[in-house]
């Protein structure tokens, strides 16, 4: 690896930072309330967090939300330096909702997780996934419901249920 | 360049040394012509993605990179080259199911040339070399 590549990171990382901060708080003038609502759905959802619909949300400083998903849910989403974007579960801080990366397996089951949600399916998290053919998958949540994901010809990803015939 | 391209590549993370001498096109296998600068361009200017949005998925490129990166590098890796093929095909349907209700058009282009970013990831040579 080249040497002045950890400058260049460096570099647009904190161009990234700048850029967030600056975007989060023009966001509030900007954008929409629904819009700004898809958003932080989006993010908690990608962050491996369930929240199917944001209440209610506030916020309380540049870059920094407080979100109410589903009535019951309370997540932080706001900017850090260090780790870029950050969603905290403040409903339960010890939960474990959020699989760290930490083998192949749960990179697969946290990015399925994410698609079959951002999808508008529950999902609490992917406990199960297998290869069906190319670009077809079958993913079991947590309840048992399985869902099949997959890409049409026109490109579009469908996450549909799938029932299990024995 | 204006600040807005200027994100998305980094979003990419299309800014490493491999990337930022990459022209516009790119002749493919196929010897078809793969915008990729056009590509990044038009999702810069989409709107279907928030901003928060997109900087989560960088953080997720990031990490996917530097695995391709060591993979090449070493030889080898944590993950297979076919694994690493999953993580590349989960993370377009992410940015897919994203985009598809509001920009069908970019979702087109995107998987016109998924197969092709790939063809180009994969290979050491062309990795190093592009």
């Amino acid at each position: 690896m080249k040497a002045s590549t950890p400058t260049r990171w460096n570099l647009f990382s904190l161009l990234l930072v700048i850029l967030a901060s600056d975007a989060a708080s023009q966001t509030a003038h900007h954008l929409t309330s629904e819009e700004l609502r898809s958003d932080l759905r989006s993010v908690i959802i990608l962050a491996g967090y369930p929240c199917n619909s944001v209440a209610v949300f506030t916020n309380p400083g540049p870059s920094d939300y407080h979100v109410s998903c589903d009535a019951d849910r309370l997540y932080r989403v706001h900017v850090s330096e260090e780790k870029g974007i950050v969603v905290e579960n403040r409903s339960d801080p010890e939960g474990a909702a959020s699989e760290a990366d930490a083998d192949h397996d749960a990179f697969m089951r946290r990015q399925l997780f994410a698609i079959v949600s951002l999808a508008g399916h529950e999902c609490g998290r992917v406990v199960h996934h297998e290869v069906r053919g190319t670009r077809d998958r079958i993913v079991t949540c947590e309840d048992q419901t399985t869902y099949r994901v997959h890409v049409t010809p026109e490109g579009r990803v469908e996450v549909d249920r799938h029932l299990i015939t024995k | 360049m204006k600040p807005r391209v200027l994100l998305w590549i980094a979003l990419l993370s299309l800014s490493s040394p491999v990337f930022a001498q990459q022209s516009g096109s790119v002749d493919s296998d196929s010897g078809e012509d793969f915008n990729l600068e056009a590509l990044v361009d038009r999702i810069s200017h989409s709107k279907a993605l928030g901003f928060l949005t997109k900087l989560s998925l960088k953080l997720d490129i990031d990490g996917f990179l530097k695995m391709i990166r060591e993979y090449h590098d070493k030889g080898g890796g944590e993950d297979s080259l076919e694994q690493l093929h999953e993580r590349y095909d989960v993370m377009v349907h992410k940015l897919v199911v994203l985009l598809q209700d509001k920009d069908e058009e970019l979702v087109k282009s995107i998987d016109d040339g998924r197969d092709k970013l790939w063809a180009m990831l994969a290979d050491a040579k062309k990795f190093a070399g592009m």
